[in-house]
């Protein structure tokens, strides 16, 4: 097991390696640069061009150089210093913008896991064991309308209904008063008022999806002569399903940690803008538009990393979970 | 205990099946009786209710099955909490604590499919523990104990690495080996085998089959022996009861069986079996005609669009009865109207 977890962690380092190189062609390639969209935005507005400001910039970078340079330039000052660049845009260190905003969207992952897991494990076995009753059913319909309304939709609903019945505004993550308080407990009380509408939102489709998938693993796993020898030796029917059909019908909900960052920063930008959250997606589809090129370097570098970890973590999990997997058969 | 009296005794049991499509008659009026230490086979082709006949006796039928009609009588053991009174396990709720002592205590089971009836993420040892801690409370060795006890009498030269292995790293006799372990394990007085060699090959089978013999012997219980395999039943069985299309056709004990067959079914398929001796393979031939399918049963007498011997009007009319009513020794029961 322990030689399996070294294994996979040494692979990581070059993966890691690779991903960067990609993430900074990819920001790359759109034509142009930042400093192209400023000259251009200068000369439109007829505005004297700053040509010291220019070439200290080009020469920070080193954005006269060839590609294979300003990457190595941009990965070393990441590795060694810890400097992620300047934000174009903002003015400002990419660091200081970055760190809150991931901080946030690593929380928001995390507690729309635990959402998911919470609320779909106990109804998909339910809905398993009893197929075709009138909660499965009930729950089936319930899956077909979460994977088919859009997130950002689903957000407006939720806004709508809390203003209009309650008189509450949902946006954000805090009352206003609260924003710029230390934290404290009172504090803690009105993100939790705030943080689920977000959960919900954007744990609703997986919910449903993760629902649908145990569901139907967990019914082929009943059929299996392994559950069919294990009632025959005389297990209780209640200890029998958890011990035996849901523990290898659980394995998505393990794979599904490494997917749900990437999914929440692809999906999730969108809604984060509807619901005014400080994450990522944001800032990260501005940063993109306006070809802020290390901002957006960083956040798909971050995230793709995060991502990374997720995968990591399912796998160990998933090899102490199953011994075929840890044995390497 | 008597000799004499079953320990298990079913009474023209149904278990069908309600699906969109219709009804399957998977076991549709069989009738059984199993006695102590003795050795019952139960021969048949695919489909005929050979499992669900097994399965509805351990109430762990599929979802769609019930069973709709009949008795399965049995003797529960005199020093258990049954005190060797006669239950009827039709009428005990299959998830209840009553129907719960009985599997794997009173009836043990195993399975065709060595590769698939262990859990593959527990290990060998815990997955037998658990059936020991079910059924032996009453004795004071540790459950670890009377797993590595067992796992020796099954044949395994290093039990105590065997209990920690997983059902991956054992082939699929030892698996086998350890499936019997599993069932032996709560000292059920009668063993359900469903085609447990099947998926073996001849050597590890014959194996199987001399291990199964030897555990008879030493520990008296009664066996019943689902196959489709004629050979096999001549090596392992006392008494054989031949199934076709959730009947019981002919019943009699094995030597009467394959010397006076009385049933068209059983005769034809006696013929159908290969011989080593090439002189006798002459008259090898398969039984003419297919399997109804299972929603068309065929009216009166189920073999009858098969039968070299139909007789119109009675046969497709009037459905046979086991006959002789009692049976006698020398000559089989059969369900068939030439001997009405
Ligand atoms: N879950 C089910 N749903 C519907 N019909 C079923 C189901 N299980 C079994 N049957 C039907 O019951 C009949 C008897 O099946 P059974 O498994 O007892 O056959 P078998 O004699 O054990 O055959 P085999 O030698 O292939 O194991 C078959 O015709 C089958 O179609
Ligand atoms: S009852 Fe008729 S059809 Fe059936 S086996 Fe006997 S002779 Fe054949
Ligand atoms: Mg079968």
């Amino acid at each position: 097991m322990t030689q399996y977890i070294i294994k996979r962690i040494l692979l990581f380092i070059p993966m890691l390696f690779v991903i960067s190189m990609l993430v900074f062609v990819l920001i790359q390639l759109p034509p142009g640069d930042y400093l192209t969209t400023v000259l251009m935005r200068m000369a439109e507005s007829g505005e004297e061009v700053d040509q010291a400001l220019i070439e200290g910039l080009t020469r920070q970078y080193g954005l006269d150089r060839p590609l294979y340079r300003q990457y190595l330039l941009w990965i070393s000052n990441i590795v060694f210093r810890g400097n992620f660049g300047r934000s174009f845009e903002w003015g400002m260190p990419v660091a200081d913008i970055i760190w809150e905003r991931l901080a946030w969207t690593v929380v928001l992952s995390l507690g729309s896991i635990v959402f998911i897991w919470i609320v779909s494990f106990p109804i998909g076995v339910y809905s398993a064991t009893h197929q075709y009753s009138f909660f499965d059913y009930l729950v089936t319909l319930f899956g077909f309308l979460g994977k088919a309304t859009p997130n950002f939709l689903l957000a407006l609903i939720l806004m709508w209904a809390g203003w209009s019945w309650f008189g509450w505004t949902m946006g954000g993550l805090f009352s206003p008063e609260y924003q710029r308080e230390a934290w404290s407990w009172a504090k803690f009380v009105d993100l939790l008022k705030h943080l689920w509408v977000p959960l919900v939102v954007l744990g609703t489709a997986g919910t449903a999806n993760l629902i649908r998938i145990l569901r139907s693993n967990l019914l082929d796993e009943l059929e299996k002569p392994y559950v069919q020898a294990a009632r025959a030796k005389g297990v209780s029917e209640f200890k029998l399903i958890w011990k035996y059909p849901v523990r290898i019908a659980i394995n998505p909900f393990i794979s599904g940690i490494g997917g749900v960052l990437p999914e929440l920063i692809s999906g999730a930008a969108i809604v984060s803008i509807v619901l005014s959250l400080p994450t990522t997606g944001p800032v990260m589809l501005n940063a993109l538009l306006s070809q802020d090129m290390y901002l957006a370097g960083s956040f798909l570098l971050m995230l793709a990393t995060l991502a990374l970890i997720g995968t990591l973590i399912s796998d160990i999990l998933l090899a102490l979970l199953d011994p075929r997997i840890r044995q390497g058969v | 205990m008597d000799a004499d009296q079953p320990l298990l005794e079913i009474r023209d049991l149904r278990t069908h099946f309600h699906i969109r499509q219709g009804t399957v008659r998977a076991v549709d009026g069989v009738s059984l009786s199993v006695f102590p230490g003795q050795t019952l086979a139960i021969v048949g082709e695919s489909g005929c209710g050979k499992s669900i006949t097994a399965q509805s006796i351990l109430r762990i039928l599929p979802r769609a099955g019930r069973i709709e009609h009949g008795h399965i009588h049995l003797q529960l053991s005199a020093g258990g909490p049954g005190r060797g009174e006669i239950v009827d396990l039709v009428g005990l709720n299959p998830k209840g604590s009553a129907m719960r002592e009985i599997r794997g205590g009173e009836i043990g089971m195993i399975f065709q499919e060595p590769m698939s009836t262990f859990s593959p993420v527990y290990t060998i040892g815990h997955q037998i523990a658990e059936a020991a801690r079910l059924h032996r409370t009453a004795d004071d060795i540790e459950p670890r104990e009377l797993v590595l006890d067992m796992l020796a009498h099954v044949g395994f030269a290093h039990p105590d690495r065997t209990w920690s292995q997983y059902p991956h790293e054992l082939s699929g006799g030892m698996r086998q080996r350890a499936m019997i372990a599993m069932a032996l394990i709560g000292r059920p007085r009668i063993l359900i085998a469903d085609e447990p060699t099947t998926a073996l090959d001849v050597t590890t089978e014959a194996q199987i089959l001399r291990l199964m013999k030897g555990l008879q012997a030493e520990f008296g219980m009664a066996i019943i022996f689902i196959t489709h395999d004629l050979g096999v039943v001549a090596r392992m069985a006392d008494q054989v009861a031949v199934m076709y299309l959730g009947n019981i056709v002919e019943q009699g004990d094995v030597d009467t069986v394959f010397h006076a067959p009385r049933h068209p079914y059983l005769k034809a398929l006696l013929r159908s079996v290969p011989r080593l001796d090439p002189a006798e393979n002459i008259g090898l031939e398969p039984i003419s005609g297919m399997v109804p399918d299972p929603f068309s049963r065929p009216a009166g007498c189920p073999f009858h669009p098969r039968c070299p011997e139909f007789m119109p009007g009675t046969c497709d009319t009037a459905v046979p009865q086991l006959l002789p009513a009692v049976a006698e020794p020398g000559r089989t029961r059969a369900a068939c109207h030439l001997y009405t």
